[in-house]
């Protein structure tokens, strides 16, 4: 099945699309996506099976089950919203998935009183303690709005990247917007290897990104 | 709940590389204030990165076939070098396990196999093993990405490692080509550092390097038929090699190793393009029937779901 084919059987309510999408074992299922997503959000193992033992399980045809009503949900705006030219339809659900999964985990948190608010904190405070430490970074990229506070960690998590290349390929190419080919044959590379390096170095940098945020990075240097 | 209005869609961009600087941004502002969105991401990441080797050797490698005549071209070369130097033709059409647009990497070397050369094919391999390999008398031919754009691959014959450089025989321009070794090992990326080495028989230093195997690759359904294909695979095994120890007498750790053994297998099948799929039972014949199938092919009665 192609992607169309999997959105649009699921979309339609396709019995066979559903079920080997949601239950089979073949190369279309996404069981085994949606099992390690189950597994990663509630920590506790995913059983298979018609009833739900405790607390201490999930039972994966349930869980399938409500994760593609929700798909459905809004007139199907999720699965429609999809993009297929990207070839990504299971990293995208796997997205829908962690975030309806701990949707439903925060809900019930609240529901047993269990629930601890996140902390927050102005988005502007952030903004003005950047400002006043390291202003040279905060308008480092050229933009016609105003310059966000958090560029600065789009710029930061750029020069952490340890490969060089990695380094030279993302800010020319996905920041700059300079032309791939152009890039690769500037850097003596082929198109392929650069689309490679870019791959492999976009995930270390959303990683790096994340991290600069988590620790709060921005505020204290 | 989460009520950012950060959109599946976005996150998705922004963990998967299509994100733009402006979204990118969004995100990480979003991200600041969010510690649920944080934490979303971070999930999304580290599952990502399992997915990383889950897809690779998975999804990938049933398209990845070698281009042109390199591969064929180096296996010639590697051929001439085990035999002193001899030239040796390839042979037949029969003996290329041509296939239209390339050669499949797990079918590089065939014709050296078929020679009575050992050979061994790797994934994962680091420059360091090439290294072990070329000083232990073996040939070694590398696949890189290729020049041809998509996801074209290109043999290589390896022919010397050092700090700085990798020094091999390229057959797109018939002679030796010196590349620092940052950009080979960039290449070599391209088809998750798969290598074929080649020894005359008996001398191959050979060390085992069994393709990543992520995930949770028997689940469900399989995990379950898996210690019984590996008790099957088992009772062959002693037949041929006169064992005397029934597999449920085997310590658990002899039968994990079968376990990996049939995950690589199974792992290995898919890399070539194949799947596995359950089928059911038809509840009138008892024959094996696709999933779905709304009549049975045997007994052509209906099926209800």
């Amino acid at each position: 099945m192609t992607e169309k084919d999997i959105i649009s059987g699921l979309l339609s309510r396709d019995e066979t699309v559903t079920r080997e999408f949601f239950f089979g074992n073949g190369t279309d299922s996404c069981k085994g996506m949606l099992t390690n997503v189950l597994k990663t959000v509630y920590k506790v193992p995913v059983v298979s099976g018609r009833f739900s033992i405790n607390k201490r399980h999930i039972v994966y045809e349930d869980a399938a089950s409500a994760f593609y009503l929700h798909l459905l949900s809004q007139d199907g705006r999720r699965l429609k919203e999809y993009d297929v030219s990207r070839g990504r339809l299971y990293g995208y659900l796997r997205t829908c998935a962690v975030f309806f999964f701990m949707d439903e985990q925060e809900r019930e948190a609240r529901r047993e009183g269990t629930w601890k608010e996140p902390s927050m904190e102005e988005p502007l405070e952030a903004a003005e303690a950047i400002i006043e430490t390291k202003p040279s970074l905060v308008f480092a990229i050229p933009t016609e709005k105003e310059a966000s506070p958090y560029l600065e960690i789009v710029e930061k998590a750029l020069e952490a990247l340890p490969s060089p290349r990695g380094r030279a390929v993302l800010r020319r190419v996905w920041l700059n917007g300079e032309e791939a080919k152009a890039v690769a044959e500037d850097l003596g590379i082929t198109l392929t290897n650069l689309y490679n390096i870019r791959s492999r170095n976009w995930r270390e940098y959303v990683r790096i990104a994340t991290r600069l945020v988590k620790e709060g990075d921005i505020r204290h240097e | 709940m989460n009520d950012n209005p950060i959109t599946e869609i976005l996150v998705d961009a922004f963990v998967g590389g299509y994100a733009t600087p402006e979204e990118t941004e969004r995100v990480l502002a979003a991200m600041r204030t969010d510690e649920s969105l944080r934490r979303r991401v971070e999930l999304l990441l580290e599952m990502e990165g399992e997915a990383v080797h889950e897809l690779p050797v998975l999804s990938r490698a049933a398209d990845d076939d070698v281009w042109d005549l390199c591969a064929t071209e180096c296996e010639s070369r590697v051929r001439r070098v085990l035999a002193g130097g001899i030239p040796h033709d390839l042979g037949g059409d029969d003996d290329v396990p041509w296939q239209g647009g390339g050669i499949p990497l797990h079918a590089i070397g065939r014709t050296l196999d078929r020679d009575g050369y050992s050979v061994t094919r790797q994934y994962g391999l680091s420059d360091g093993d090439l290294q072990r390999y070329l000083k232990g008398g073996a040939c070694v031919i590398a696949v890189l990405a290729g020049s041809g754009g998509g996801t074209s691959l290109h043999a290589v014959h390896v022919l010397e490692t050092t700090a700085e450089k990798i020094i091999f025989y390229d057959p797109s321009v018939d002679g030796e080509v010196a590349m620092r070794r940052e950009l080979f090992l960039d290449l070599w990326e391209g088809s998750l550092r798969y290598a074929v080495i080649a020894a005359q028989k008996g001398t191959l230093p050979y060390v085992p390097h069994p393709a990543p195997v992520d995930g949770d690759a028997l689940d469900g359904d399989l995990a379950g038929a898996a210690a019984a294909v590996c008790e099957e695979m088992h009772e062959s095994l002693a037949a041929a090699c006169g064992w005397r120890v029934p597999y449920g007498d085997l310590p658990s750790d002899e039968r994990r190793s079968y376990e990996n053994a049939l995950l690589h297998g199974l792992r290995a099948i898919q890399r070539m393009g194949y799947s596995l799929q359950r089928m059911d039972k038809c509840p009138h014949c008892g024959r094996f029937v696709n999933r779905g199938t709304m009549r049975c092919p045997y007994c052509m009665e209906e099926i209800k779901a």
